[in-house]
């Protein structure tokens, strides 16, 4: 632990916090201080000495429990209180200081529910819910019902709020856009000349966070939960893959789940796994805030202001104001770990540091420029590669989870993150859809330490700084790179990434970078940019041929002695995969709701031999799917072979004869029939195996080269393709030719709450073939309907040059009610349309799902649909088939050739 | 620029065919950053001690020649309140440069000198060559006692002669450098002179040194510094440059002017002495086609007379191999009225006031790389980014607007804030490169090549104390 070289201040009174975390019974002990004013220590308080503690006396620990949760702060209590809630009382906490001590005790106590995504509002709403409430039974959690006002200082981040609001009314958190004028209304102190408007939320607020902390903790103790302090987890022993034991320094807890929730010390604690190690990315930020002295008139409901395209963010503090921020080029800290000893302690101030902040706030709050300086506090938070919590169950053991990595919302995301990770563990899966947030999004190089400090450039000042939809990060790039990278690059590709990998998103047309398209720009709420170019990469897939890299995709190999894997598979797979050999089988693995835990192509190679191809960003989650559930003797064998693998997909209607040039085989379609593979040489490579299929609905092959010959292979087409008009294309082509053809993809569209009857994929679910994960429930569905259903909608009125664009997250209304939100969003080509997919829903009046006994009737007779756009609601036309689309294939000897350079 | 090109002309292309086929020194560079600083800083040094109305100085130094022909002296005058401060050049070896800065603050000391000091001098109560000066800072001392003995007997002559005739009167500063550099000059050129051999006053190797001394040359600048006065007496091309800050804009002020052909009226002073030479004296703007400055201390070849020069290449004692650096042409040709060269300096009187902020003192292998302006501004960038302390805290009772006025501040200096703590290595740092890759080419090129990129480098930069100044100032103008 490399602590000698860290600054820490211990706090000395009088500050700020003394008298934060004191308990109710020392307040009521303790006359003359006001609610109100009981955190304010103004100077003439006394000092109060080392915070005092809620939590039990030093008791002998507990020989066994059947969680233990490792972190006395808001999201570990909470998560011990949810789970208590729902009746598992058999609960320990461990808090290696205080209860608080971390980084609970300096939150600044916003309780926001304007957030990124649905999920994320109904998390916050949630907390808020609670908090509320108790503040209403008289728990005391100092909330503060101030509202909030988001200000935008561009049309840009204008934009942004009104989508925002447009989801949040779907949900029915109140809100309202308002003019400067307004704003000003609503809050005089603020400098409105130079804004366009902002975001009105009346139902949020503030609170003393370390205060809902100590709720959570009273709570939970009520109920039989055993919180302990000043006992650290040193270890976390696992057997079979499965926690065991937690050894702490007051000796061993025998347990079945253990809840990672150590905020800053959560990396190193995965560490102490023992005997692999959990993986939980997240890296230590300075953040500061700064706290005023009392400045006469300061209205105490003063709305929580959040001016993002200064950084800044604003409450009342004890009749002074509190300006803190997310600056861009923060300092990340503790790279080498936090120190064991870390309690109620801040960091050194750097006030040059927070010198941009400061100038923000006093433009925003010109009134705080006379104010003089009670505080300014750096403390250091968590932060993770993408700005999103860390929840859920780790792949590396089973019933270790985590709940961490609380990005500096951890009060406003506390109560729906306990309530979430308990359903978790009772129920083994969430409530509500958590992919976004679970750990099994990330992989190993994730939790690289330096790959960590350097993502801390985005992911910190994320929480301000306006992020465009599908916005790639530039920090962290070019850590996976296909073999055809360079020959990509050199073709003027544009990359992205997908779980480090990078992957061509389109080929740069000859003008893009000409003078007149200066003003495009790459990220944008409108056409971007990329479009032209996706536009001519579409077209070539529809008439030509294109190349297109797919390497990022996961894959596996699956084997056994004898018919074990079969049996494995039948057993995950709710499609038939005892095909054929050399056939290729699309399926879901179901979980046993029926959502889909994952979507998949498997292709039987031999008897008892499979090749399972996985969407890029399963690589986690479906290895540790089938890793739980492999036979416990052993004999199935998994591998991961992604990186041994590229992938090439040669599509569109030239495919077939190109692949017969450089191949030496007959790809006819009687010969090589769609969704079949064969081992073929391509040039002068073997080994390759080709798969007559692609994800887009388009004719073509995707072959998949031993890494080494990947380069061969694509140079051997690229030559061999000059006279059918081959060309590169990337990943916005197949985006825009799947979702026009209707194609779902998993963790876009489908999630594992989503079963393949919602998605119009019941055909691929065989009931006869046997058990299977999730049987029951289709079966359930297929009988008596489901929840939602998936469609394709054209949007009317709309013009691609002029409208804002849909991206996804966008509210559907049909007959003018909420019936959920879009998926996945792109121009239809040959539709010459907006496409939106999503899932349509029977909302009642109280927003519970209705099952849809015949969903084809719901979604298509008598209904009027209307997307939702930042608040213009475009008329759109549904369908739940792929439409037809006016494409007249030209027979490909009349097509030229591209003119020789 | 190098003072005599030695180097042939075919080992400069041996050396460009070699170095075409080598990776490019400044895209590859061969030293990692560590290197060039530790190679950077190896000179380096800062006084911090403050002196009358100075506060600190820092100097630094990066050889081209090996070895390296460039000194540098500081002293404070025992006797009285003065600050000297030294930068000499030398040119065709560092023997001259190094007797020059070994004496010539000591003839300042005694040139200074009231009556009083000298008398006890001359009955030997006080040691001229430890007693007037204090010397600070490291200083190379010269090592030879015999050759120590016979300094040491000369600056006692001028003791005894500057009591006789004409000691300091306490005003004329100005004369006293005069005479203590024309002195010292005259002492290094007659103790060579070969009549000393043969009147045997001098061991063989003891007149080797002072040969040594006399045929090689050297040209320097002193700064004498007394209360507000400065005085800069300059003999050559080394350069001193004030740095003035003035409504907050730095400005450069030369103290000094260049003796080289650049400069008219050198040129023209020297074809005043010597009518109808002209076209003789000054070839490739250069004396005699050979000498870039056009005074110096030393350099006896352009000083003594023919009958000198002739009369030391047929003694016999003196080995061929000596004088054989200078070929055949020991006399330069068309040598009819020497002396052509002498060591007079021009000096400038300069009262400092609170705007004087510091001084830049530094050989000609600095301004070649780096304009006077251009110094100033990097030594001025590097003072505020060294005087923003590392940790602020607002004061008490502050408001948020004073802070952020301050922090404002800070954060335009908090940009200078440079890698290298030393404003002499900054400036060396900056004269070289500044990238990595530039300099680490500029410090790994080859022994008989370096001389074709740069001359040796000697940087002194004394900063001032602006409140002792204006102190004084108010004292001064009352």
């Amino acid at each position: 632990m490399g602590t000698a070289g860290v600054k820490c201040l211990k706090i000395t009174s009088p500050s700020i916090f003394s008298r934060r975390i004191l308990p109710s019974t020392f307040r009521a002990a303790a006359p003359g201080y006001v609610k109100t004013r009981l955190f304010s220590t103004a100077e003439g308080d006394s000092p109060s000495p080392e915070p005092v503690s809620l939590a039990t006396p030093p008791k002998p620990l507990p020989q066994q429990a059947r969680v233990v949760v490792c972190g006395g702060g808001v999201v570990g209590l909470s998560v011990a209180y949810h789970l208590a809630e729902r009746g598992w009382t058999d609960v320990v906490v461990l808090e290696q200081g205080k209860v608080t001590c971390g980084t609970t005790w300096h939150s600044v106590g916003l309780v926001s529910t304007m957030k990124a995504t649905r999920t994320d509002m109904a998390m916050t709403r949630y907390s808020a819910d609670l908090y509320k409430q108790w503040e209403a039974e008289g728990e005391g959690v100092g909330w503060k019902q101030c509202g909030s006002l988001n200000v935008a200082r561009t049309l840009d981040r204008m934009i942004h709020l009104k989508r925002q609001h447009a989801v949040a009314k779907t949900m029915g958190v109140e809100s309202q856009v308002v003019t400067p004028a307004e704003i000003q209304d609503i809050c005089p102190v603020l400098r409105v000349d130079d804004l366009q408007g902002g975001l009105w939320i009346p139902g949020d607020g503030a609170l003393t966070a370390p205060d809902v902390a100590m709720v959570f903790s009273r709570k939970a103790k009520a109920k039989g939960v055993q919180v302990i302090e000043d006992v650290g987890v040193e270890k976390v022993i696992t057997e079979n893959g499965r926690v065991s034991k937690v050894v702490t320094s007051a000796g061993n807890i025998k347990c079945e789940y253990f809840v990672n929730s150590a905020g800053l010390w959560s990396r190193e604690l995965g560490k102490r796994t023992d005997p692999r190690r959990v993986n939980v990315p997240l890296h230590a930020c300075e953040h500061y805030y700064l706290v005023t002295k009392p400045i006469t008139g300061t209205n105490p409901l003063m709305p929580v202001i959040r001016d993002y395209d200064g950084y800044v963010y604003f409450r009342e503090w004890n009749g002074g104001l509190l300006g803190g921020g997310f600056e861009p080029s923060p300092k990340p800290c503790f790279h080498q770990g936090p120190p064991d000893k870390f309690e109620f302690q801040l960091l050194q101030e750097d006030w040059d540091h927070f010198q941009v902040l400061l100038t923000e706030i006093l433009h925003r709050v010109p009134a705080m420029e006379t104010a003089e300086i009670r505080q300014l506090v750096n403390g250091p938070e968590s932060f993770t590669p993408d700005s999103r919590w860390l929840l859920g169950e780790t792949a590396e053991v089973a019933n270790y989870f985590v709940a961490t990595g609380m990005n500096s919302s951890g009060i406003a995301g506390a109560g729906g993150v306990g309530k979430q990770v308990a359903d978790w563990i009772i129920d083994g899966r969430p409530s509500l859809n958590m992919w976004a947030y679970d750990i099994r999004r990330f992989i190993g190089h994730h939790n690289n330490k330096r790959f960590l400090r350097d993502r801390m450039q985005e992911s910190f000042p994320a929480t301000a700084v306006l992020k465009y939809p599908r916005e790639e990060y530039t920090t962290g790039r070019k850590l996976r790179c296909s073999p055809l990278h360079t020959r990509q690059e050199v073709a003027g590709a544009v990359f992205g990434e997908t779980m480090a990998y990078e992957r061509a998103m389109y080929f740069k047309l000859d003008d893009d970078d000409s003078p007149e398209n200066e003003d495009r720009r790459m990220w944008t709420y409108t056409k971007p940019m990329w479009f032209e170019a996706a536009q001519e990469e579409y077209w070539a897939c529809k008439e030509r041929v294109c190349l297109m890299d797919m390497s990022s995709f996961a894959k596996f190999e699956l084997e056994s002695a004898s018919e074990e894997v079969v049996d494995f598979l039948q057993k995950l797979c709710s499609n038939d995969i005892d095909v054929d050999i050399g056939t290729i089988v699309h399926t879901g693995m179901q979980n046993k709701y029926g959502g889909f835990e994952n979507d998949t192509t498997i292709a039987r190679l031999d008897h008892n031999h499979f090749y399972m191809i996985c969407p890029a960003t399963q690589q986690s989650r479906a290895w540790t799917w089938l890793a739980r559930h492999m036979p416990q003797d052993g004999s199935v064998h998994l591998r991961d072979v992604t990186s041994m693998f590229s992938g090439i997909n040669i599509i569109g209607p030239h495919a077939q004869q190109l692949l017969a040039d450089v191949s030496d085989i007959s790809t006819s379609r009687s010969d090589f029939r769609p969704m079949s593979c064969k081992k073929i040489d391509v040039g002068s490579a073997s080994g390759v195996w080709a798969m007559r299929l692609t994800h887009t609905g388009e004719d073509g092959f995707i072959l998949y080269i031993p890494s080494e010959y990947a380069l061969h292979v694509y140079d051997i087409l690229m030559s061999a393709g000059k006279d059918y008009g081959v060309r590169n294309a990337g990943y916005y082509a197949l985006r825009h030719l799947r979702i026009e053809n209707f194609f779902a993809y998993w963790g876009l569209d489908l999630d594992d709450r989503t079963t393949p009857m919602e998605c119009g994929r019941g055909y691929r679910v065989k009931f006869d073939k046997g058990d299977f994960i999730g049987k029951a429930a289709l079966e359930q569905q297929r009988d008596h309907g489901v929840n939602k259903r998936f469609v394709h909608f054209q949007l009317e009125d709309y013009d691609v040059n002029l409208d804002l664009w849909p991206w996804g997250g966008e509210p559907i209304y049909r007959n003018g009610r909420n019936a959920g939100l879009t998926t996945t969003c792109g121009f239809g080509f040959a539709l010459d349309s907006m496409v939106c997919l999503g899932f349509v829903r029977d909302f009642d009046d109280k927003g519970v799902e209705q099952i849809l006994k015949n969903s084809n009737d719901f979604v298509m007779k008598d209904a009027k649909y209307e997307i939702d756009i930042a608040g213009t609601r475009f008329p759109a036309k549904p369908s739940i088939y792929t439409p037809k689309q006016n494409v007249t294939y030209v027979d490909p000897s009349f097509i030229p050739a591209p003119q020789k350079v | 620029m190098p003072k005599r090109n030695k180097a042939s002309g075919a080992n400069l292309i041996r050396f460009k065919l070699r170095n075409a086929r080598i990776p490019d020194a400044v895209q590859s560079p061969r030293l990692t950053p560590q290197m060039v600083t530790s190679i950077l800083r190896m000179n380096e040094e800062a006084v911090e001690e403050s002196y009358g109305p100075v506060r600190s100085y820092v100097k630094n130094q990066l050889q081209s020649n090996k070895p390296i022909e460039d000194r540098s002296a500081q002293g404070h005058l025992v006797h009285g309140s003065a600050s000297l401060f030294g930068v000499f050049d030398g040119h065709g070896g560092c023997a001259c440069a190094q007797a020059v800065s070994d004496r010539l603050l000591s003839y300042i000391a005694v040139a200074m000198a009231e009556h009083d000091i000298l008398a006890a001098i001359n009955n030997g109560k006080l040691d001229p060559t430890t007693d007037l000066l204090q010397h600070i800072g490291d200083t190379n001392r010269l090592v030879n006692t015999d050759l120590a003995t016979v300094h040491k007997q000369s600056l006692a002559n001028f003791a005894a002669e500057a009591m006789a005739i004409a000691h300091f009167d306490g005003e004329s500063v100005k004369d006293a450098l005069v005479s203590a550099f024309l002195r010292l000059d005259r002492d290094i050129v007659t103790e060579a002179l070969p009549s000393n051999l043969q009147g045997g006053s001098m061991d063989m190797s003891c007149y080797f040194d002072t040969l040594a001394i006399a045929f090689s040359g050297a040209v320097g600048c002193v700064a004498y510094i007394d209360g507000t006065d400065l005085f800069l007496a300059n003999v050559g091309d080394t350069q001193a440059v004030l740095g003035v800050h003035n409504d907050n804009r730095w400005e450069a002020v030369p103290l000094s002017d260049t003796h080289n052909a650049d400069n008219p009226s050198e040129v023209e002073r020297i074809t005043r002495c010597h009518p109808n030479e002209a076209p003789n004296i000054i070839k490739n703007r250069r004396l005699f086609g050979e000498l870039v400055p056009l005074r110096a201390f030393g350099d006896v070849r352009y000083k003594w007379t023919k009958t000198d020069l002739k009369h030391l290449l047929n003694t016999k004692q003196i080995p061929k191999h000596v004088m054989s650096v200078f070929g055949d042409n020991l006399i330069p040709h068309k040598y009819r009225t020497p002396p052509y060269l002498d060591a007079e300096p021009e000096v400038m009187h300069h009262i400092l006031t609170p705007k004087d902020k510091f001084l830049v003192i530094a050989s000609d292998g600095l301004w070649e790389c780096l304009s006077p302006d251009k110094v100033i501004q990097l030594v001025a960038g590097h003072l505020d980014g060294q005087q923003v302390l590392v940790n602020y805290k607002p004061n008490e009772g502050a408001t948020l607007k004073e802070v952020n006025e301050v922090l404002s501040n800070r954060r335009v200096s908090l940009k200078n804030r440079a890698l290298d703590s030393n404003t002499a290595t900054h400036l060396l740092r900056s004269a070289l490169g500044p990238d990595h890759g530039q300099v680490s080419a500029q410090l790994t090129l080859p022994q008989p090549i370096v001389r074709f990129y740069r001359d040796d480098i000697t940087i002194t930069v004394i900063f001032f104390d602006s409140e002792y100044i204006k102190d004084k100032d108010i004292k001064h103008t009352r």
